[in-house]
């Protein structure tokens, strides 16, 4: 039996990461409890460590636990603390370092970017109805079969290919079991991933409500969606909606990035993506870019972007809430540049439900059976 | 071996199979070995993540048992395959002289069952578990994690012809993840967590140390040093690990370079720049 003020830690360091978001369960718990009958625990970082291991399964949340830990540590032994605080704090600025940011440095951002958060808390953000939820999920399900470029697990007939032995031996009953004929399959293409980036700067704050609702109803959809907003700068917010409810999580977001505040960026935000990003995204991602494509940044930086993600994914497809008014044409600086890298150009009905839906995506409307030809201009011979 | 085993003795040990294990990632495999749980290594990419398994593997004296992952993996290929060629040949052959029923027992049996890396983890035979490392687990889709959490759970795979079988002993796992995608919460909570990262310069210098003894000590510095400059550069896509270290430390012995000039440099840098943007950007910088 271990002592009892062990168990009280782990199940305090437990409480307090619950309370931060962090999903933190009781196996977990156990597996701490136990982990302190293996191992000795000379120092402060040995129990650190070892509660970590077991508490903690993403590197995001290891800093809320060093937070939380450091914490705990001060309150417990303020006598002993000058030392072995010292020594925490230096193997703590080391790992900062390694990862290349401090919480510090995230803090300060945080407050050079925390501006017109009050306009967006005033506003009522309702939180989707089950109805928007399903509906969301089944035009999402449309979209990522629409637009496929990934084998899935089904088979389908083909002339070359695995061979199904199954169908062979079947058809092979009908020569008295003699085989003849070889079949053949392959993997049917059903899947994809999709990473959707969405403006959400001052242009954009018409669409609040609806922006707010369908990213939360992505980013429950699936592991294979990831979700961005930008404004003038980029932001990675999967996780994040995905482990809070849609209110904290439009809390969270807008004092993170400059939320519909002014100036948008695109062109430079693509090229964040491209650069930290790019890791995720491969010949089988759709991106979906929701954006009316009011951009203050340089044409050409946005026209670069452009040109590295046709290369770098699947397709691209670009929602734009103004192309679902009659006889619209793409005609701001941001829509220009791009569109000649856009496979599809479609307004926002088309997230709404399954029948905007048809009107972009139906079939006869785009072929989306092929990868489309690019449409990108070549360049002049001398 | 795995009874007095204790964190500081496991570094010891794997420093004899050279690989350099600083604490949090000896304490991680120490406590996977004992509380019997698998071990999820996330990290960038050349940084010892497969290695760490293999080692193991090597300390144990067990074999090591490799499912690579990739897009689009089924379970058969990850469990077993009937041995569909054979099986044929086999019913032709006992066709006159076997009745169905004895051709099907025949057939179904384990010799025609074609062991993937999941089973033959569970059927291993030896003294100690084997080490079964599951690379790469984030190139795998959803279905496939979702599979595989059962296995985990229990380790006992069904088959519907032959009935249950289970591990005979509960296999070390190992899962490696680089991130491409989040792997999903069951699999995490299952999993002890490690996120290893790019290792700091006295590592770097132990692990040179150990991995290329030829290096005088002086230049291995200055091979620390520059890589470790590189690293500072935030626009390079693809930053260089410790294998590209060794890469480059094994080249420049093979080269004779007592010292790092501009010259050598730019004839190894695409050892540790594997990328024709990032190698503009560091020309650029001047690093070069």
């Amino acid at each position: 039996m271990l002592e009892q003020p062990y168990l009280f830690l782990v199940t305090e360091v437990a409480r307090r990461l619950r309370l931060e978001g962090v999903k933190c369960g009781t196996a977990e718990t156990i597996d701490a409890y136990r982990a302190g009958e293996f191992v000795q625990m000379r120092t402060v970082q040995d129990l650190k460590n070892v509660l970590r291991l077991c508490m903690v399964k993403r590197l995001e949340d290891y800093e809320i636990f060093d937070k939380i830990f450091d914490e705990l540590e001060k309150q417990k032994r303020p006598q002993e603390q000058p030392k072995n605080e010292t020594q925490g704090d230096k193997v703590q600025a080391v790992k900062t370092v390694e990862r290349g940011e401090s919480s510090a440095d995230k803090r300060k951002e945080m407050t050079v970017y925390y501006s017109p958060v009050e306009v967006f808390m005033k506003r009522e953000l309702p939180t989707p109805t089950q109805a928007f939820m399903r509906e969301s999920k089944r035009v999402m399900k449309r979209l990522r079969r629409r637009l496929a470029l990934l084998p899935g697990r089904r088979y389908t007939r083909s002339a070359k290919g695995y061979v199904d032995f199954r169908e062979t031996i079947r058809t092979s009953l009908r020569t008295h079991g003699e085989i003849l004929r070889l079949l053949h399959m392959k993997r049917k293409v059903t899947r994809c991933k999709l990473v959707a980036i969405f403006d959400v700067s001052g242009s954009m704050d018409t669409y609040t409500e609806f922006l707010m609702q369908s990213m939360y109803a992505l980013a429950r959809q699936s592991v294979a969606v990831e979700v961005f907003v930008f404004s003038t700068r980029l932001l990675k917010v999967s996780s994040l909606l995905k482990y809070f409810g849609p209110k904290k999580a439009a809390e969270l977001i807008s004092r993170e990035v400059n939320i519909w505040g002014s100036g948008t960026r695109i062109g430079n935000c693509l090229a964040t993506f491209i650069d930290k990003y790019r890791g995720i995204v491969g010949k089988g991602t759709v991106v979906m870019i929701v954006s009316d494509g009011w951009d203050t940044g340089d044409p050409e930086v946005l026209d670069r972007a452009m040109r590295s993600m046709k290369e770098l994914v699947g397709r691209v497809i670009w929602i734009n809430p103004h192309a679902d008014k009659p006889g619209f044409k793409p005609r701001t600086i941001g829509m220009e540049t791009a569109m000649p890298y856009i496979d599809v150009l479609a307004g926002m009905n088309a997230l709404k439900s399954l029948k905007g839906f048809k009107t972009y995506f139906g079939a006869g409307v785009q072929p989306m059976g092929r990868r489309p030809v690019s449409r990108r201009a070549r360049p002049a011979l001398p | 071996m795995l009874e007095n085993l204790t964190p500081e003795i496991l570094v010891k040990e794997m420093e004899k199979e050279l690989y350099v294990a600083d604490e949090p990632l000896a304490l991680a495999v120490y406590l996977a070995l004992k509380l019997e749980k698998p071990l999820l290594i996330e990290g960038e990419p050349g940084c010892g993540k497969t290695e760490v398994a293999k080692v193991l593997a090597r300390l144990l004296n067990t074999e090591l048992i490799r499912l690579q992952c990739y897009e689009g993996i089924t379970a058969s290929q990850a469990l077993y395959e009937w041995d569909y060629p054979r099986q044929l040949i086999n019913i032709r052959l006992l066709e006159d002289k076997k009745s169905v029923d004895e051709i099907t027992e025949e057939i179904f049996s384990e010799k025609f069952l074609l062991k993937r890396p999941l089973l033959a983890a569970l059927l291993y035979e030896g003294p100690n578990p084997p080490v079964l490392l599951i690379d790469e687990i984030d190139r795998s889709d959803e279905e496939f994690e979702g599979f595989l959490l059962e296995f985990l759970a229990e380790f006992q795979v069904t088959i519907p012809e032959l009935g249950t079988i289970r591990a005979k002993k509960k296999p070390v796992v190992i899962i490696t993840s680089n991130r491409t995608r989040e792997v999903g919460d069951g699999l995490r909570r299952r999993c002890l967590y490690l996120y290893v990262t790019y290792p700091s310069p006295e590592k770097e210098m132990k692990i040179l140390s150990l991995k290329v003894p030829q290096l005088s000590p002086k230049l291995a510095a200055e091979v620390v040093n520059f890589v470790q400059r590189l690293r500072q550069v935030g626009e390079l896509a693809k930053k260089p690990g410790i294998s590209e270290t060794l890469d480059w430390a094994n080249a420049l012995t093979v080269l004779g370079a007592t010292e790092i000039n501009p010259s050598i440099l730019s004839s190894t840098l695409t050892c540790l720049i594997k990328n024709e943007d990032d190698l503009r950007i560091v020309r650029d910088l001047g690093l070069v």
